[in-house]
Formats: C-alpha cells, sequence, structure tokens
C-alpha cells in the first residue's frame, strides 16, 4: 500500500538476501559455511575444555619439568608408520647435542643422526607434582598418560619448549585448566548475581502501588550498577584486587580470582534483569500469579528466571571470554596466580620476557590458542544473540 | 516485596498532583527570566546531576576500599619491610603518616581531607604526596589515550561509510566486506597479544622505540616515535568495536524514512551523507563517546605496562603490587571521574545538537478576543 511501508528496513533487507546479485563468494554453500562456523567453533570450545580437564592425561610431560638439555627446541617432528602388526606414531627426537652445537658437528658421523623410535601408548606415569596435596585445578596428574616418550630417546615436545626446557604443549594444557575454567566460574558468577539482583529490583522498582521497601533496594541495586559501570573495567578490577593480599596461596587464589573477576563484571547482567523484570511485573501471566496467590520466592524462581534465560546465556557467551581474558591479564601483571601454578598469563609473560619470540615462532602458540577462544566465544554468541539457528544469513 | 493488587486506588500521599510549597517555588521559577531556552537549562541541569552522583559513588566506593582493605591482612608498611634498606624508625613514620594504626574510616577521612587540598593522599611506595606523582602521569595518559580515540574515531569513520556506499555502489561491497572481517578478527585478539607482537616486531626490527615515554624534557611533537607503537595497539583494540557499532547505526539509518524523504527531495551524494545520514546515527554515536572513553582508560594498563608508558595504568599496578592503597584510591576516584563526566558531556552535547531530543513546542493559547475576531476563510468565500 503505502510505498514508505514497503521500503521499510526489515522488508528492505529481507528482499536483497532473495537478490542473485548480492555478493557471496560461496553461493549456495553460504548457508553451509556459516553454520560450519558455529559447528567449528562449539567443537574447538569442546575439545579445548575437555582437554583442559584431562591436561594429566593428554600432556606428555609435567609442566614444571625442565629438559635443561633441550631448552627452546623447536616440535619433535613425527609421523605414522603402518606395519604387519598394527600402527604407531614414531618420533625424530631431536638429540641434546645436536641442538648445542648442530653447526660444529662432522658431517661424516652417522651414529648422531636423530633416530625414529616408536611413541608409547598409556604408560603409567612417575607421579610429578607442582603442589603437595592441592585442589582439582592444581592437580598435577593421572596415573597414565595417553601418549609418552620412550625412556631411551628424547622429550616429546609436541609444540616445541621454552627457553628453560619445559614442554609447551603441558604447560598449555594446564594453563587451560586455570584459564578456561576460572573464566567459566567467574562468567557463571557474575551472571547468577546479576540475574538474581536486576530481578529483585527491577520485580520492586517505584511504581505508583510499589513498597517504600522495594523500591529503596531498587534504588540502593541501580546506584550499585552504576558505579560499576562507572569506574574503568580493569581498573575495578586491579582496585578488588589490591585489597587482597599480594601472594595468595596457591590453593585459593583460583577462588580468590573468580570471585573478585566475579564481583567486577555483573553489573552489565544486573542491568538486563532489572529492564526485564520492569517488563515483566506489568505482564498479564505474572499478574495472574501474583492474584492466585504464588508467593515471591516461587515467582520468582519459576516465573521471573526462566524468562530471562536466554539474555542470560548470551550475557554468559559475551562475559566468558572477558572473565578469560581478565584472568590472564591478571596473571601477566603477576596479581594472580602465584608463579608455580602454570596459566596462560604466565605463558605470555614469559612470550613478552623473551629476547626474540619471533624468531622462535612456536613459542607463540598460547597467542594463537587465546585468539582461537575467544573467536569461538564470540561467534557462539553472535549466533545466540541473533535468535536465529546459525546459519540463517545474517541480515 | 508485598505489592498492593494494581486496582488498588494509590493512597492519597502519593497523589501526582504538586505539593502547595513544590507548586509556589515551581512559580517562583518560571517568573525569574533567563537567557536559556527551558529544555537547555533542563539538560544542563541533568548534566551536573549525573556528574555529582556519579562523584557521590565514587566516593562511596573508595569507602568501601578502605574498609576491605582493613579487614584483609597485609599492608603497604608490610611490603615495606621486605625492602632491607628501609630503616624500621622509617617504615614506622610511613606507617603513622598512612594512619595505620587508626581504623579504617578515621584513615578515610584523612583521606578525603587530603584530596580535597589536592594532594590526593600519602602514597608510601613513592614516599610523597600521591597529587603531583598521579598529575605528572595522568598528562602522559591522556595524551596517549586522547591520540588513540581520536584516531580510532577517525577510522572507524570512514571504514564504516563503506558501508552505506557499498549499498549505492556495488564496487565498494568487496571493501565492506573486508574491513567487516577484519574488524571482527581484531576484535577477537587481545591488546595484550596485539602490544606484544608489535613490540616484539618493533624490536627485531629496531625500527621504533618500543619502552618509555622519551626525554620528558621535549614536546610531544618531538618524541612522536615513542607514541607510535603504543597508540597503534590502542586503536588497534578500540577500532573494531566503533566500526561494527557505527556501521550498523549506518545501515539502519539509511533505511529509515527521513533518508527516503531527503532522497525524494533530490538530494544524493556527499550532502545526503554529510548533512543527513550522518546526523541519523546520533543516537549511537554519541553514548558510544562516552562508554569508547571507559574502554580506553581500561585498555591503557595493558598497553602502558607492555610498552613501559609512565601513565596512570602502570602507576596502578605499581601500586597494587605494592599495595599503595592511598594511590589506588585516587586513582579509582580519578579515572572514574574521567568517565563520568565523559558521559555527562557526551549526553548534554546529545541532548543539545539532536532536535529530536528537544520537546515539541506547544502552540501559545489564543486569547478569547482574537478568537473572535477570527473569520474562517470559507466564510469569506461565501
Amino acid at each position: 500500500m503505502n510505498p514508505a511501508s514497503a521500503r521499510s528496513p526489515q522488508k528492505a533487507s529481507s528482499g536483497r538476501s532473495r537478490r542473485p546479485t548480492r555478493f557471496s563468494p560461496l553461493g549456495r554453500w553460504r548457508r553451509l559455511w556459516a553454520r560450519g562456523g558455529l559447528i567449528g567453533a562449539v567443537t574447538l570450545l569442546i575439545s579445548a575444555h575437555a582437554g583442559a580437564l584431562a591436561a594429566g592425561f593428554l600432556a606428555p610431560n609435567s609442566p614444571q619439568q625442565q629438559f635443561r638439555d633441550y631448552p627452546l627446541a623447536s616440535p619433535t617432528p613425527w609421523y605414522l608408520e603402518f606395519s604387519d602388526s598394527g600402527w604407531g606414531i614414531q618420533i625424530v627426537s631431536p638429540l641434546a647435542e645436536d641442538l648445542a652445537d648442530s653447526s660444529l658437528r662432522s658431517p661424516g658421523s652417522e651414529s648422531m643422526l636423530p633416530e625414529a623410535t616408536p611413541l608409547l601408548w598409556l604408560e603409567p606415569a612417575p607421579p610429578a607434582g607442582f603442589l603437595p596435596g592441592g585442589t582439582f585445578f592444581l592437580h598435577p596428574g593421572t596415573p597414565i598418560r595417553l601418549l609418552s616418550a620412550p625412556p631411551g630417546s628424547g622429550p616429546l615436545f609436541w609444540l616445541g619448549s621454552d627457553a628453560l626446557g619445559r614442554d609447551l604443549f603441558s604447560r598449555l594444557l594446564f594453563g587451560a585448566r586455570i584459564s578456561l575454567f576460572s573464566g567459566l566460574l567467574a562468567a557463571s558468577l557474575a551472571v547468577s548475581i546479576g540475574c538474581l539482583l536486576g530481578l529483585i529490583a527491577g520485580l520492586g522498582s517505584p511504581t505508583p502501588y510499589g513498597s517504600r521497601k522495594a523500591q529503596w533496594l531498587d534504588r540502593c541495586v541501580q546506584a550499585t550498577i552504576d558505579l560499576t559501570l562507572t569506574v574503568p573495567w580493569l581498573f575495578l578490577l586491579l582496585a578488588l584486587r589490591a585489597t587482597l593480599p599480594l601472594d595468595l596461596p596457591a590453593e585459593h587464589a583460583f577462588f580468590y580470582l573468580v570471585l573478585v573477576l566475579g564481583l567486577a563484571s555483573w553489573a552489565p547482567m544486573a542491568l538486563i534483569a532489572r529492564a526485564q523484570g520492569r517488563e515483566l511485573r506489568a505482564s498479564l501471566h505474572f499478574e495472574a500469579a501474583r492474584g492466585l496467590g504464588v508467593s515471591p520466592f516461587r515467582r520468582l524462581a519459576f516465573h521471573a528466571l526462566p524468562a530471562l534465560l536466554p539474555a542470560a546465556l548470551t550475557q554468559l557467551t559475551v562475559l566468558i571470554p572477558r572473565c578469560i581474558l581478565a584472568e590472564v591479564v591478571l596473571s601477566f601483571l603477576g596479581l594472580g596466580m602465584p608463579e608455580v601454578v602454570p596459566s596462560w598469563g604466565h605463558l605470555l609473560a614469559e612470550i613478552h620476557g623473551a629476547s626474540d619470540p619471533l624468531s622462535h615462532p612456536w613459542l607463540l602458540a598460547p597467542c594463537f590458542a587465546l585468539c582461537l577462544l575467544i573467536l569461538s566465544y564470540h561467534r557462539l554468541a553472535d549466533s545466540i544473540r541473533s535468535g536465529a539457528p546459525a546459519g540463517n544469513p545474517l541480515p | 516485596m508485598t505489592l498492593p493488587h494494581p486496582t488498588t486506588p494509590p493512597p492519597e500521599s502519593r497523589s501526582p498532583s504538586p505539593r502547595p510549597k513544590d507548586r509556589r517555588r515551581s512559580q517562583q521559577r518560571s517568573q525569574r527570566k533567563s537567557y536559556l531556552a527551558p529544555w537547555l537549562q533542563a539538560s544542563l541541569a541533568r548534566c551536573a546531576g549525573r556528574i555529582g552522583i556519579g562523584s557521590l559513588l565514587l566516593l562511596l566506593l573508595a569507602a568501601a576500599l578502605f574498609v576491605i582493605a582493613d579487614h584483609s591482612p597485609g599492608d603497604a608498611a608490610m611490603i615495606l619491610q621486605m625492602d632491607p634498606a628501609q630503616s624500621p624508625a622509617a617504615i614506622e613514620a610511613q606507617a603513622r603518616r598512612l594512619g595505620l594504626e587508626d581504623g579504617p574510616m578515621t584513615r578515610y577521612r584523612d583521606w578525603l581531607f587530603s584530596v580535597a587540598k589536592g594532594d590526593g593522599g600519602w602514597s608510601a611506595l613513592y614516599g610523597r604526596p600521591a597529587g603531583p606523582l598521579i598529575w605528572h602521569r595522568a598528562e602522559n595518559t591522556l595524551v596517549l589515550a586522547g591520540l588513540s580515540l581520536f584516531g580510532a574515531w577517525c577510522l572507524a569513520f570512514l571504514s564504516a561509510s563503506a558501508a552505506p556506499l557499498a549499498r549505492r555502489r556495488p564496487e565498494f561491497r568487496i571493501l565492506d566486506r573486508l574491513l567487516t572481517l577484519a574488524s571482527a578478527l581484531l576484535l577477537s585478539t587481545p591488546s595484550l597479544i596485539l602490544g606484544m607482537v608489535l613490540a616484539a616486531w618493533a624490536l627485531q626490527g629496531g625500527s621504533w622505540p618500543v619502552g618509555g615515554s622519551g626525554d620528558p624534557e621535549l614536546s610531544w611533537a618531538a618524541r612522536w616515535p615513542h607514541l607510535f607503537l603504543p597508540s597503534l595497539t590502542l586503536v588497534a583494540a578500540t577500532w573494531p568495536w566503533l566500526h561494527e557499532h557505527l556501521r550498523n547505526a549506518l545501515i539502519q539509518a539509511q533505511g529509515s524514512l527521513q533518508l527516503l524523504a531527503a532522497r525524494g527531495r533530490g538530494l544524493s551524494g556527499l550532502r545526503l551523507f554529510a548533512r543527513h545520514l550522518l546526523p541519523a546515527t546520533a543516537a549511537t554515536v554519541f553514548p558510544l563517546l562516552g562508554w569508547s572513553a571507559g574502554g580506553l582508560l581500561s585498555g591503557t594498563v595493558v598497553v602502558e605496562t607492555l610498552f613501559s608508558w609512565p601513565g596512570l595504568g602502570t602507576l596502578l599496578v605499581d601500586a597494587t603490587l605494592g599495595r599503595d592503597l592511598h594511590v589506588i584510591a585516587s586513582l579509582t576516584l580519578l579515572s572514574g571521574g574521567l568517565v563520568v563526566v565523559a558521559n555527562a558531556v557526551a549526553n548534554l552535547a546529545h541532548e543539545i545538537l539532536d532536535p529530536r531530543l528537544r520537546p515539541v513546542p506547544t502552540r501559545e493559547p489564543v486569547p478569547a478576543q482574537e478568537q473572535s475576531r477570527h473569520i474562517p476563510a470559507r466564510e469569506i468565500a461565501g
């Protein structure tokens, strides 16, 4: 009818998506490609978390063990070998002398050439710990390991070793246990605090009929939200961290960190929950529940919280990468986990302290891991936020 | 939460009509002569209120910091005791200056007085008043952050305008796609990693200075190479975020009715873009200005540490490591105050510059005699 309404933004964009001239390198496969991005992201996230949980089983070495003869060793070359008896993974382990002075080695000495050795499956692991006792997050290993180098050969470094000769892959896995799970727990804490406070404030926000007590609660919550949003995030985090003792005991540091991160980042969720609570209070089904005499707690738990679930999920996927990054930054600055516990922040600090990291590119593996992880979380958040099944062409 | 049912009539005490005292006051206010339009007065008052409430909240946060720090083990004197160069008498003098024997509220009161005087408390780590220390560092941070903010906004405006351009001209579509892809990739690269790689690259090449802010005797123009890498990192951390928001706002504004009307009047090209499309994004741009200032201040902590820039961020990290509570509280106050002022000013600018936010001017009621003298057109024609 109206030419103006026919050109409204929604109509225009949906019309545009059907136009054949739209830029699309993949043509009809575009939808599959978009969905593939989400599938890849979710697979990566699941495998990263599973790998972090099973770090003791997967890591070939202890994260703290220093192979002094192999500083800055490049990743161990490996290949698959098939024989009549089955198949196995062979590694070509670098010899220690080889690393020390490869230029001085005489060309004729064949015996110095490294030999291929088969890897051992499911060998018992030596009990190696970097902390006595400790909780699960600090517990170093399991009784058996998936793959390990045979005793005679050199060590197995999937991702090379650092300047002290420590296995980078093992450190990455054990560090993921700290970094990923502190982010996950802190974001869950922040979302639950934000949901509860925001809903209580929103349901009790001032109306002509509201009770005085609820209004005061709403005002207090709103002031706290404003305060938390006002101070720059990292400044708030550091100020909160400064009130804790500097040298946290390793067993408690993880939980203190989760607490500080959660307390610094609940405000956006509370803002959303408050707005939803105000909307909900005016809605008919909530009014009906109140009229039927449902108790306030039950209304909060069974009527208001489920309505908040989509927003909470979105906020969770947005907050987790932020919290992971915050933990990494805190550990990088020396304010997070103690030095004995490998966290991704410590790995990054070692790269920053290294003399020339670009000439040993395997040292940058934690950087790539962190970027990939954050990218996957962003992809997940995008597809949850757009509300559509992934693969829907975005407007 | 015992809310009475909405059908019950509201109690008398909360009726919407103003109390007689209020009414008298508002009459007085309207009789007073003012050169500012009422809507401008209201937005100025709102801006001042925002700044006032924000600073009150920040003072509350500082009080909370003092109380929590009092309950956790360890203080600045304990850190000083680890230093063998400090004599016990000197440590005791420091502890007396910080008021470590008193309660947290007494210390908070002393700190407040000191902030009011402009001293900003006593830094135990540096052994002198925190105020001059902070002001000296604040200049460095403001230069770095201001330059990066300016650069990121200019870049974001340029890159985001590729989206409305691509809609009219298909050859710009690939540019828009590439820019959006770059922003998505940069968005998931933390500034920590980016800065680290840039620093390593600069160290390898030896082309750019990697540490410090240069000789403070020289002017900023003379030591611009020191600014290059930190501000590049900050721009790369801020640009993708601004680009996404601005691009969405421009696309949305392009589909709006007012743009359709402008195009219908035959406008096109630069005039349509600058006078009609850009002003239509004001609702996104102004709040984003305030928020980007806060985000950038957060970002400076990491970047300053990476490039050992002598700014507020490195001061905060040092103070946190040394448990220098007065410096931490003053820094929180200063950074929060900066963000509060930035947000309030951005809001004020939005309210002043966007005519859509002003109240619709109501026509003055026509006096009775004039009404009677008015002759309808129909009667003249008849």
